[in-house]
């Protein structure tokens, strides 16, 4: 090969992995925009609950028997860290995901998914696993007593606080 | 001098293929690679580990007035009010009548009531109880002793329930309160 051929198989390999790299990036800028739902600001209610992250990390565990961390963080956006199955391997996965208030109802909504350092936005994964992102809310709503409904919901660095208003038995 | 000219152009046009191609080759092979190595750190990753506890509480429940007031109205027959206090202690305040001589005087029960933690339950009990202002002695309200009781039993009931839905027992750490709401703090027994 001559010195015009090495050349550019080292500026092109360079410039590949550049490329890669951009896309890294612009793919964990992408997976970290805000979406909705957005967190409301919280009414006046009647009973007022909070748990810490490390309650709902041991809560996750049991219900998914399998280790399971859950990080929260202000404005909502949860942060679920657990060993999954994906065909014959069983790699830890990190989900990327937001919690609010839809009405009544405490919904929540995957954002990403991070496999080692590949952070993958929810929009190019399957419908199954977004469906899946929904289980968070949907086990709030369920795990309420029927006599409140929660109103509202906030997250700090280290807990998650519910405001439930009482409807009667 | 032409030929010269012509291979130093095949050379560049060499160089520019091979960077083109190699970029290509650069991306795709770098993608693979990514996701290759991202699934191989992903599968030898440790098991996550639960976050340590924070320092505070657990979990922890705030009731306001409010909704004591309209729960004790629904439950209890007559006009039944709560009014929370500092430490730990509200009034139960319940507006009656009572006709003497023909003439209906108004009559206004009220209960200081205490609630604290003994153990691992929280307990009810009566401080002072004033008819229209009139504090009686305790030994003479022992009509309130029944109802005592079964609010102790539900409160525990209710502990229960909590710490069932949870999965997990609970250590009772705390429990307060300001003119308008109690709370009480709670830890996992791990």
């Amino acid at each position: 090969m001559n010195r015009w051929g090495c050349f550019g198989l080292t500026v092109g390999g360079l410039t590949g992995l550049l490329l890669v790299m951009l896309f890294l990036v612009w793919m964990r800028q992408m997976a970290s925009a805000p979406m909705e739902p957005q967190l409301a600001p919280l009414p006046v209610a009647d009973v007022t609950l909070s748990l810490s992250e490390s309650s709902l990390s041991r809560f996750a565990t049991d219900m998914l028997k399998t280790p399971t961390r859950i990080d929260l963080e202000p404005g909502g956006q949860i942060e679920i860290t657990t060993r999954t199955s994906l065909g014959q391997w069983r790699p830890v996965v990190c989900l990327g995901m937001s919690l609010g208030m839809q009405g009544a109802d405490v919904v929540s909504q995957l954002r990403w998914v991070q496999l080692g350092f590949l952070r993958i936005p929810a929009r190019w994964l399957p419908q199954s696993i977004i469906n899946a992102g929904a289980l968070p809310g949907q086990t709030i709503t369920q795990q309420t007593p029927a006599e409140f409904e929660v109103v509202g919901l906030q997250t700090t660095s280290d807990s998650i606080e519910f405001q439930l208003n009482w409807i009667g038995p | 001098m032409d030929n010269q000219q012509t291979s130093l152009e095949s050379s560049l046009g060499c160089g520019l293929l091979g960077c083109a191609g190699d970029m290509i080759l650069g991306f795709l092979g770098g993608g693979v690679l990514l996701i290759v190595l991202s699934l191989a750190v992903a599968v030898l990753s440790p098991d996550p580990a639960l976050p340590a506890s924070a320092g505070f509480s657990d979990l922890q429940l705030t009731v306001r007035e409010d909704f004591l007031n309209r729960f004790v109205q629904t439950s209890a027959a007559g006009n039944v009010r709560v009014d929370i206090l500092p430490g730990g202690q509200f009034n139960l305040i319940f507006d009656s009548s009572v006709t003497l001589s023909g003439v209906s005087v108004p009559v206004q029960i009220t209960g200081l009531f205490e609630i604290q933690l003994n153990g691992q339950t929280v307990e009810l009990r009566l401080l002072d109880t004033a008819i229209s202002g009139v504090t009686l002695p305790v030994e003479l309200t022992g009509f309130f002793d029944d109802s005592l009781s079964e609010v102790n039993e539900e409160l525990d009931i209710a502990l229960n329930d909590i710490s069932t839905t949870l999965g997990v027992p609970l250590i009772l750490v705390n429990l307060g309160s300001d003119d308008a709401t109690f709370w009480l703090e709670a830890s996992e027994a791990r």
